[in-house]
């Protein structure tokens, strides 16, 4: 980045390509769209370009990234609730949607049938949705990007201790989401 | 049980859940997890929560990673050229003065102008020069082709009809200077 920031445009494409595919995989974790993910990547990409002479290592390169990139989530997020008239899926609702009373009823006549890979694929993407919004970008963080307490409180712009009690919140709705496939 | 002291075991117990996910995740500090294990040792209960934890975040593995397509890189690196350019576009090309405190740019620009008008003054003075002296060059030619003429002149003054005189330039041209 230090690279970057000294104007040598061959550096920016090396990082590009070493952060595009984490950052799609991030977004695409958060918004379920590829479309969506890969236009928000770009974004960040372009707003680290657009800063590169302001830059100063004071912090990890990629602990940088990932706050442009939460940031760009939340507003995201917020942008869609403001344009949502009707919510058609709010997560403390206890009403099945269409998949999961599919899956429940074959559970009810088959209790000991086994989940196929996608079923499964889709039993988890729904309960790591039923999290709430930072409770989910803190199991994004941690559990896809490898990234410390330490490193996800800097990105969300909170204590360890606050980022210690949001995980353990979200790891027990987790636990609690797919009980019945443990 | 009294309230109190119910919701203080229930404050506890979060505590005790939210250190044994600290642990699983490997953030405690040495004391602590000594701690969180001396006590997996001895509760059953406790390790059971630890193995529903554990197994529940390991069902997120299932989740198929998705990585950019084929043409991110080259969108990417086309919007960044596309910045710069109008990062460049967007500069001013003529390098902004520093300006003294109290004083604007309308000095320079008085300037500026002047200068350019005794410019344009001093073209129109040479273009005008030169036409002038092409003119004159022309005068001189045509003097020098008929000086021979010209010499005669007093001469002429004595011949009366036009023709005559015609033929005597005539031959003054030929003969030449």
């Amino acid at each position: 980045m230090l690279q970057v920031a000294g104007g040598n445009d061959h550096a920016f494409t090396e990082l590009v390509l070493r952060y595009q595919d984490r950052l799609v995989g991030f977004f695409f974790h958060l918004m379920h769209d590829r479309t969506v993910a890969e236009d928000l990547a770009q974004d960040v990409f372009l707003r680290i370009y657009r800063a590169r002479e302001r830059y100063e290592p004071t912090a990890r390169f990629s602990t940088w990234l990932f706050r442009i990139a939460h940031n760009l989530a939340s507003n995201h997020k917020r942008g869609i609730s403001r344009r949502r008239e009707v919510s058609f899926h709010t997560p403390a609702d206890d009403t099945l949607r269409p998949e999961e009373e599919l899956l429940a009823e074959k559970s009810a006549l088959m209790p000991t049938r086994r989940l196929d890979a996608n079923e499964m694929q889709e039993v988890v993407r729904n309960a790591l949705d039923d999290l709430g919004e930072r409770q989910k970008m803190a199991v994004v963080l941690h559990k896809f990007e490898g990234m410390s307490y330490q490193d996800i409180g800097e990105i969300m712009g909170l204590g360890t201790v606050a980022v210690k009690s949001l995980l353990s919140r979200a790891r027990c709705k987790l636990r609690d989401s797919l009980e019945k496939f443990l | 049980m009294s309230e109190e002291s119910t919701e203080e075991s229930a404050d506890a117990a979060d505590a005790a859940l939210t250190d044994l996910v600290a642990y699983l995740d490997g953030e405690l500090s040495e004391s602590d997890t000594d701690s969180i294990e001396h006590r997996l040792v001895e509760d059953a209960g406790l390790r059971d929560e630890a193995d529903r934890l554990d197994r529940a975040w390991k069902m997120l593995d299932s989740i198929d990673e998705v990585s950019a397509s084929k043409e991110f890189t080259a969108r990417t690196l086309a919007s960044m050229q596309a910045t710069s350019i109008d990062a460049t576009l967007s500069k001013p090309s003529v390098p902004r003065t520093q300006t003294i405190p109290g004083q604007s740019n309308s000095l320079v620009s008085l300037a500026f102008w002047a200068i350019t008008g005794f410019l344009v003054s001093m073209l129109g003075l040479e273009i005008s020069q030169r036409q002038a002296d092409r003119r004159q060059d022309e005068t001189t030619v045509r003097i020098l082709k008929n000086i021979n003429f010209l010499r005669q002149v007093p001469k002429y003054r004595t011949v009366q009809d036009v023709e005559s005189l015609q033929r005597l330039l005539e031959d003054s041209e030929e003969a030449g200077p």
